[in-house]
């Protein structure tokens, strides 16, 4: 199902390179903080809209350490 | 000035890595990873596309395994370091620099480790591969090689040392100070574990930067801890690279020069750059080598098997001494033993030390034959060769 999710990363690093992977891809991604949101430590979170389960295999294809995954 | 210290730091700068550090002060001012404002991830894009423009130019495909560190004597203490704290045998070749040789004597004389220096032939790859398999031990951890000898530029066969190593069980660590950006190297064909580059030499970036790339980031330990951006309520240092390894705020102006020099480096070709940088070197040493009162301690600098590097020294004086005369003849040039003890023992130069010509590939043709004709009238003139120090 196409919404938004977000996908909560460890690290600014994880953030951005799973940012450019899904815009690589096609999808609307882009970084914002809010340690709220993501507990796992940085606080980065990729915003991104679309198929969850595709979304979440291209990320993991890429090497992106997903810590969690919710909708937005 | 004629500058010819590109072993020691490019210089100049090019004019792209210039206004990259300069635009750095205005478009990346932020500090990247800690915040969560437009500049701050502006910057931190920014960081990541110099991650990713040296994974293309040395074939890695994960740019959070590629560390920014200030040069690359911090990169290699880092994963000699990692693997040697748990114990083991190394071996090393008789060319390295001292930010190979001195870490691992530290861990020797802490009682840590064992290494072992294997003797080098210039020009034949298959004889010096033999050397260091000679030395390999069932517990020989890591064999650590520097990609080019920065005192004789006498280069060491990379990716057969590297088949060597994994043949052996063992890993695989290249010091590329003298070749990141005048060589092809790729990781993943020459089988390196650990690359370690300075940012401010071949790749053309500013002072203060340097890469440690890596494709066994598990064996990676944190060498400064702290302030890493994530996990910030647990005191445990973080594990995931590239942050485990970048406690602090990063060099944001000099990853943003570095950037672009690597650009410049990617665009060029650094086999295009190597082979004219080659050209010029080989020129000077042809010229020398016809020059009464030069006394050469390196071979003609033949890019297969040599960096643009020449080791020599006037008449009776020292390597210093040729460098001061060439200094107060507005010649840049490196007079002593170059932070390289092994080098100048093997040579026998450790008395006397060289006088170090290193071609850039910033140098021009003009520059090699004014070069040339200044250290003609050196010789020529005999009130020069009196030692006046």
């Amino acid at each position: 199902m196409i919404k938004d999710y977000y996908f909560l990363l460890s690290s600014i690093t994880s953030a951005v390179k799973g940012e450019k992977i899904l815009e690589k891809n096609g999808y609307r991604a882009h970084v914002f903080k809010d340690s709220s949101i993501n507990p796992y430590g940085c606080g980065y979170i990729i915003k991104a809209r679309g198929n969850r389960e595709n979304m979440e295999e291209i990320l993991k294809n890429g090497g992106v350490r997903i810590n969690e995954i919710r909708e937005a | 000035m004629l500058y010819f210290d590109n072993s020691a730091t490019s210089y100049p700068k090019p004019k792209s890595v210039m206004d990259a550090v300069s635009e750095s002060f205005l478009y990346y001012g932020a500090n990247p990873g800690r915040s969560g404002h437009s500049l701050a991830m502006k910057t931190a894009e920014k960081v990541f596309e110099c991650r990713e423009n040296a994974g293309k130019l040395f074939g890695i495909s994960e740019p959070e395994n590629i560390v920014f560190t200030k040069n690359c004597t911090e990169a290699l203490n880092a994963v000699i370091m990692s693997i040697g704290e748990k114990g083991g045998h190394f071996i090393i070749s008789d060319l390295e620099h001292n930010s190979v040789l001195r870490p691992l004597y530290e861990l020797k004389n802490r009682g840590i480790i064992s290494f072992s220096v294997a003797e080098t032939f210039e020009g034949d790859f298959e004889k010096t591969v033999k050397s260091y398999e000679n030395l390999m031990r069932s517990d020989t951890k890591m064999i650590v090689a520097t990609g080019a000898s920065n005192v004789f530029g006498t280069k060491l066969p990379v990716s057969m040392l590297g088949k060597t190593a994994h043949e052996h069980g063992a890993l695989f660590l290249l010091d590329g100070a003298q070749t990141a950006g005048s060589e092809k190297i790729d990781m993943e064909g020459e089988n390196i574990d650990f690359l370690c580059v300075p940012g401010h030499k071949g790749l053309l970036g500013p002072m203060g930067t340097g890469l440690l790339l890596t494709k066994r980031p598990e064996l990676m330990e944190p060498q400064i801890f702290g302030g890493t951006g994530n996990f910030s309520l647990l005191p445990k240092q973080p594990k995931e690279l590239p942050e485990m390894m970048e406690s602090g705020t990063l060099n944001v102006p000099g990853i943003c020069g570095l950037s672009a020099g690597i650009d410049k480096v990617l665009s060029e070709g650094e086999e295009n750059i190597g082979k004219r940088e080659a050209e010029l070197a080989c020129y000077i040493w042809d010229e020398l080598d016809k020059m009464g009162g030069i006394k050469l301690f390196s071979s003609r600098p033949e890019y297969r098997t040599h960096a643009p590097v020449i080791s020599f020294v006037i008449g009776d004086f020292s390597g210093e001494e040729t460098a001061r005369i060439l200094s107060e003849n507005n010649i840049a040039a490196r007079g002593g033993f170059h932070c390289s003890a092994l080098a100048h023992f093997k040579a026998n130069t450790e008395k006397r030390g060289t006088c170090r010509i290193s071609v850039g590939t910033m140098n021009s043709f003009d520059e090699a034959v004014k070069l040339i004709k200044i250290i003609a009238s050196i010789i020529k003139n005999n009130n020069c060769l009196q030692n006046n120090s």
